[in-house]
């Protein structure tokens, strides 16, 4: 087995949420703008504040709410791979940034499987990908004192697409999407990346079941 | 046998991810040795994947052996190589399929070097026997 026993905890993929997050930028666009009024004039606040809106723009509305009210999310796995056939449970995270209440909510895992591939075309180099596998999974989200969690069974399939590989040209993906659904809870979506081995999971019963 | 007259026999043609390839290499002599010399001056034999599909090809040689012939051009020895723990194993998926095979190439003096090819099920740890074909399974 793989791991040494204690979980692992992942922090999402995607620079933008990142961004948000952990800098504030929604707060920085403004401070920004009023430091160019001075530098560069009127049209320089402008520009500036233009500029903030459209990566707020880019990087999502809800993106936005969330990083004001909530931390980044964090997903708790057992351990740094999974084997094929195995059934892990994984532990979705959200810290508040003040405390609040959680209502009735559920939370979503998508674990998916994409192939990704290169190719020389004339003098471009064109890119091709598709998801192999795809399947969701959820479980009813708790309050704790630091905000939200979930507990979420998943099936990582031995009828799906490859352990994860990467090669120069040929890359074969796995990731979890998570998203919240629920009264006054966030609803970005995160991806965390995930690793695959070429190992069965010992279950001999649930192989002769595929 | 073939062309070439190499002889490649394995103990196991489905093999698992970490495992040791065995079987045995012969070649049978093409010269007496004693008025002619055999020019064949080596058999390279390499454990190779080679992706297919929509994308530009990946090969690569993970594990080689090589086998001096003698005078004769002869050789009958043990074959073994090692596949790699991480994989890829075979796979047969929509964009990307990856092949293995046995790879022996003829060493040969002063002439283009000819190759043969025996193919091999390269299988996740665990799964000799359930695997009959490349991952993944059927649903």
């Amino acid at each position: 087995m793989h791991g040494s026993g204690r979980p692992i905890t992942l922090e999402p993929q995607g620079v933008g949420a990142k961004l948000l997050q952990k800098t504030g930028a929604p707060m920085a666009i403004p401070i920004v703008a009023f430091v160019a009024l001075f530098i560069f004039g009127l049209r320089g606040a402008l520009i500036a504040l233009i500029a903030g809106a459209l990566v707020l723009l880019v990087l999502g509305l809800e993106t936005i709410k969330a990083a004001f009210v909530w931390n980044e999310a964090r997903l708790e796995i057992p351990q740094a791979v999974f084997e094929l056939g195995a059934t892990p449970t994984v532990r979705y995270l959200r810290d508040t940034k003040k405390p609040r209440d959680i209502g009735r909510c559920v939370v979503k895992c998508t674990l998916s499987c994409r192939e990704t591939v290169t190719y020389r075309k004339g003098t471009d180099t064109e890119r091709e990908r598709t998801t192999v596998f795809s399947a969701t999974f959820e479980s009813p989200g708790v309050g704790t004192a630091n905000g939200l969690e979930a507990d979420i069974p998943i099936d990582i399939p031995v009828t799906g697409g490859s352990p994860s590989f990467e090669l120069a040209n040929n890359t074969v993906e796995w990731f979890i999407h998570t998203v919240v659904e629920g009264e006054g809870l966030p609803k970005d979506e995160q991806r965390f990346d995930v690793q695959v081995v070429p190992v069965l999971h010992k279950a001999p019963g649930r192989l002769q079941d595929s | 046998m073939n062309e070439l007259g190499i002889e490649i026999t394995l103990d196991e043609y489905v093999v698992e991810v970490g495992e040791r390839i065995t079987g045995r290499l012969v070649r049978w002599p093409d010269t007496d040795g004693v008025t002619e010399k055999s020019k064949v001056r080596k058999i390279e034999l390499s454990l190779r994947y080679k992706t297919v599909g929509r994308g530009d090809t990946n090969t690569a040689a993970v594990s080689t052996q090589e086998f001096p012939c003698d005078q004769h051009g002869a050789v009958n020895a043990v074959i073994s190589l090692n596949v790699p723990n991480g994989g890829p194993i075979s796979y047969d998926g929509r964009l990307i399929r990856v092949q293995w095979a046995l790879e022996a190439r003829l060493d040969i003096k002063l002439a283009r070097d000819p190759k043969q090819h025996v193919d091999l099920l390269i299988v996740p740890r665990n799964g000799f026997t359930v695997y009959d074909r490349p991952h993944p399974l059927a649903p």
